[in-house]
């Protein structure tokens, strides 16, 4: 019955949820396959490193499923995961003792270091250096920009998960997007 | 979406972008920003964020799913683990307990072999409260034989 239903009609996250508490192997993969890009995007936008994001990504996962039977559907199941993803990357944030949270070190970021800015921007492509102003933001004003346009979160979860209200949150997300507004003009 | 405010339609943006919006949410949404040149930029910029999305590394979900596999096997061999050394301690203490009170049994059965003499109360007058022949005096006596030959 359960390979019937994920051929038909992709299962809600509640019946895999469901699934999964009850030990079911295949339900923890589609929900893996279904979030990991969201786990991983809220990893990197923390930890600036691929590889860092991608450790961080597979913890997350082995430590919502492991607490899965307390997960009690108060809140979304991925707005509960990317929640666990932001505490499992700035976890790992302080393991690594990095005192500047955006630090990314394979991207150069944009600064207020004098250089002319248009030849910063020949040297870079587009993705780059939006991605370097993005690193430039303080990680609440990074997560929520990221989380609402990459994820499409309301402010109500990106709060969940930066640990705000559902108003801080969005303030957040405009003075990141202000902000980008200025790192990004022509 | 009938107010139709610039703060209200900046929200709607990224769903526009993402293409979330149904038809006349989208309909709005573009009137609005056709006519306004602050979302226009936010629109723009939005677009210039949802294409610059950091790239996923190759087999992540495959690693994602081993590591979680692995980490449930992992578990189930510390269930056994504890299961093995649980029924150990169990069968520890009722060894341990089953010894102790063999050790006790020696014991009893020495008590059990001691005279039935030493135990019993010495003397029947201890024991049935009747009186020893030879503790009555002389008067005591006469009385008792005039009451058994009566």
């Amino acid at each position: 019955m359960m390979a019937e239903d994920l051929r038909t009609e992709p299962p809600s996250d509640e019946k895999l949820v469901q699934r999964a508490k009850a030990g079911d192997s295949c339900a923890m993969d589609v929900l893996a396959d279904r979030h990991h890009a969201a786990v991983f995007r809220t990893c990197v936008a923390i930890l600036g490193e691929e590889d860092l994001a991608a450790d961080a990504s597979q913890d997350c996962f082995i430590k919502a499923f492991r607490a899965l039977g307390r997960f009690r559907g108060d809140s979304a199941f991925r707005t509960w995961l990317l929640a666990i993803a932001g505490n499992e990357a700035r976890e790992q944030l302080r393991k690594v003792g990095r005192r500047k949270e955006r630090g990314l070190e394979n991207v150069d970021t944009i600064s207020a270091s004098g250089h002319d800015p248009s030849t910063e921007v020949t040297l870079r492509s587009e993705a780059d250096r939006v991605r370097a102003a993005v690193a430039e933001l303080p990680q609440k004003q990074r997560l929520s920009v990221r989380l609402r346009i990459d994820d499409g979160l309301s402010f109500r979860e990106i709060g969940e998960i930066i640990d705000s209200s559902e108003g801080s949150a969005r303030v957040n997300y405009h003075h990141g997007i202000c902000r980008l507004r200025e790192l990004l003009e022509p | 979406m009938t107010d139709q405010t610039c703060a209200n339609a900046k929200d709607f943006l990224p769903a526009l972008v993402r293409e979330e919006l149904t038809g006349e949410e989208r309909a709005l949404v573009e009137a609005h920003v056709s006519s306004c040149l602050s979302c226009t930029d936010e629109l723009e910029l939005i677009r210039r964020l949802s294409g610059a999305v950091q790239k996923m590394p190759a087999g992540l979900a495959s690693e994602i799913k081993e590591a979680v596999a692995r980490d449930r096997t992992q578990k189930r061999r510390t269930i056994g683990w504890q299961l093995l050394a649980a029924a150990t301690i169990v069968l520890a203490l009722g060894t341990s307990l089953i010894w102790q009170r063999t050790q006790t049994l020696p014991e009893t059965s020495q008590l059990a072999q001691e005279s039935f003499v030493m135990v019993w109360a010495d003397g029947d007058a201890l024991v049935a409260d009747t009186p020893m022949l030879e503790d009555l005096s002389e008067e005591e006596l006469a009385v008792l034989l005039e009451e058994l030959g009566g």
